[in-house]
């Protein structure tokens, strides 16, 4: 009998064992699967590029002289090195993945890393164009804890009076000084002179301003230079940008919330400054607007569930007494306080505009007729 | 399922050519299978130096994942140089799954060979060509498996550059500066080692 050779040996395992290929899809997908991972970490790569040119142009690089003792204190200080080692890190892995596709084993690894680190610069430039750079820092800042401390500290490294550094928004300009709001709602007194302003152009209320000098007493600051372009910055400080969309205070952010109400309050003070950030919150869309109005206090509600009636309206038995928000501002009304033989038709379409509402038979005679008004159909009388 | 009712000679066959015939008709791989039984039985005991046993039991993983992978096989590469790659992986996985094994025996390598060998890496022509021919795995049995198997792939297997490159997935710049090394580690081996 004729021994067998190893190849049909091996054939007769591959039947005995019932061995098939395995399909042309799995491949394919492992294919695209490498290829996908590649792109991603690119775009991610290409991201972090983005900010790294947003920290950069806002690095005070003109500046750097008067803020730092040489260029070589400047880099350290200003290097984004978070953001340089997260590109680093999705070189690496968009390189394995490139690796990993047919034939990415034909280039060597320096042309592959190479490559990746133009494609990022020129992916990260037209990402930065596009304003993906200060969106992620303002997300970041927002979300990620220590950001600002750690990762752009260009806000904290500003707001340093005992270093010679303030940073605000302009409340109130007089001749030789102006009054200063920062972040932390603290107000200061800054003497200046025009000469020291960068560019020289003239400062108006409401815009942020970087102030170099020294601090002379608590909450006084002697000007040597003012910078008038804004820094990479976010929260109040960026608030001058027309693009309301980044206006939005985080309210869900109890300690943010709260420094918008301050910061609301110490306006009262400064009626320009008021008028000026008013102006701006005109620009927002209709629903951020008022959804900021509301949580600033400016607007007292924006729905009925909005207001609560008052315990003394509730315990009263000669009306079944209502809160309703009418013009954002909540009103104790009375929508029974006309003739009790409508009790029925509640509910039901009662008037078209306010001189189809009569209530004289509100027992309160001081119920006048500006207080006696169609709302959404319905006669009410406004009581509170 | 049958062999092929046929009474063509598949011998004649491109490689490519029989791998989708054989994923049209399974017994087309049996001919696959032959065409590279011998070569890649010898390319598995020069670069592993394990037992004939044991390196037949490799080969049919070889050709077990060769099959299982045919759908995989890229058509732009030679069907050798996949060949060679799945059986490089496995000899790899073998190496490292077994690193303390005895020694296995030499495959015989022709004079012709020994002559490449001894000519690319410039050997001192007072070598006897004979001791060498049949020492020349002593030396290779030193050498680091990387530099190893360039230098059999280069000389023993005489594949080219860009073989070599699709076989070992490296490109073929790092393939040029591996087989300078390796050559250099031959010659030192061979000045440790003195086989006059």
């Amino acid at each position: 009998m004729n021994k067998k050779s190893l190849s049909e040996r091996i054939f007769n395992k591959i039947k005995e064992k019932k061995i098939i290929p395995r399909p042309r899809w799995e491949f394919l997908l492992k294919n695209y699967i490498v290829w996908l991972l590649g792109v991603i970490s690119l775009i991610i790569g290409s991201l972090s590029v983005s900010v790294i040119i947003f920290m950069f142009k806002f690095s005070d690089f003109d500046i750097y002289e008067s803020l730092h003792n040489n260029f070589f204190e400047f880099l350290i200080s200003n290097l984004p090195y978070f953001w340089i080692i997260f590109l680093i890190l999705f070189i690496v892995v968009a390189d394995y993945n490139f690796k990993q596709t047919k034939k990415g084993y034909k280039y060597k690894l320096s042309t592959i890393i190479l490559s990746s680190i133009i494609i990022s610069i020129f992916l990260g430039s037209s990402l930065f164009a596009f304003g993906s750079g200060e969106l992620i820092d303002n997300i970041m800042s927002r979300q990620a804890p220590f950001y600002s401390e750690l990762i752009n500290r260009n806000i904290k490294n500003w707001d340093n009076p005992e270093g010679g550094k303030l940073i605000g928004i302009v409340a109130a300009i007089q001749k030789n000084d102006l009054n200063l709001l920062t972040h932390d709602q603290k107000e200061w007194v800054v003497f200046y002179n025009s000469n020291q302003v960068l560019p020289q152009k003239e400062i108006k209320v409401g815009e942020p301003i970087r102030i170099i000098g020294e601090k002379q007493e608590e909450n006084i600051f002697k000007a040597k230079q003012i910078l008038l372009m804004p820094p990479p910055g976010r929260e109040f400080i960026n608030r001058n940008r027309k693009d309301m969309q980044r206006l939005m205070p985080n309210f869900n952010d109890p300690e943010e919330k709260n420094r918008m109400k301050e910061m609301i309050k110490k306006m009262e003070k400064y009626p320009e400054l008021r008028e000026t950030m008013m102006e701006r919150l005109e620009m927002a869309p209709l629903e951020m607007k008022q959804n900021l109005k509301k949580e600033l206090g400016l607007y007292e509600c924006l729905i009925h569930s909005d207001c609560k009636t008052p315990f003394e309206y509730m315990v009263r038995s000669d009306c079944p007494f209502e809160s309703r928000c009418l013009e954002n501002k909540c009103r104790v009304v009375c929508p029974r306080a006309f003739d009790s033989k409508l009790k029925e038709s509640i509910n039901k379409k009662q008037c078209g505009e306010n001189k189809d509402c009569q209530c004289e038979h509100y027992k309160d005679k001081n119920i006048n007729n500006e207080n006696c008004r169609c709302v959404e159909g319905q006669c009410l009388a406004i009581v509170e | 399922m049958n062999k092929p009712q046929t009474n063509e000679n598949f011998s004649d066959y491109p490689d490519e050519e029989l791998v989708a015939m054989t994923l049209e008709n399974q017994s087309f791989f049996l001919y696959l299978m032959k065409r590279y039984e011998q070569k890649l039985l010898r390319y598995i005991l020069r670069i592993s130096n394990i037992s004939y046993e044991e390196a037949e039991d490799v080969l049919q993983d070889i050709f077990i994942k060769v099959y299982q992978n045919l759908n995989g096989f890229d058509s732009e590469l030679k069907f050798s140089s996949w060949i060679y790659r799945i059986a490089h992986n496995e000899v790899i996985n073998n190496f490292r799954k077994n690193k303390a094994r005895a020694h296995g025996h030499a495959v015989s390598i022709d004079e012709n060979l020994i002559n490449k060998l001894v000519s690319g890496i410039n050997v001192e022509k007072e070598i006897d060509q004979k001791y060498l021919q049949k020492n020349i795995y002593k030396i290779l049995e030193k050498m680091d498996i990387k530099y190893r198997e360039v230098l059999v792939l280069k000389f023993l297997e005489e594949k080219d550059y860009k073989e070599i490159s699709d076989i070992l997935k490296k490109p073929m710049g790092t393939i040029a500066t591996l087989i300078n090394r390796a050559k250099n580690k031959f010659l030192e081996e061979l000045k440790l080692n003195p086989i006059k």
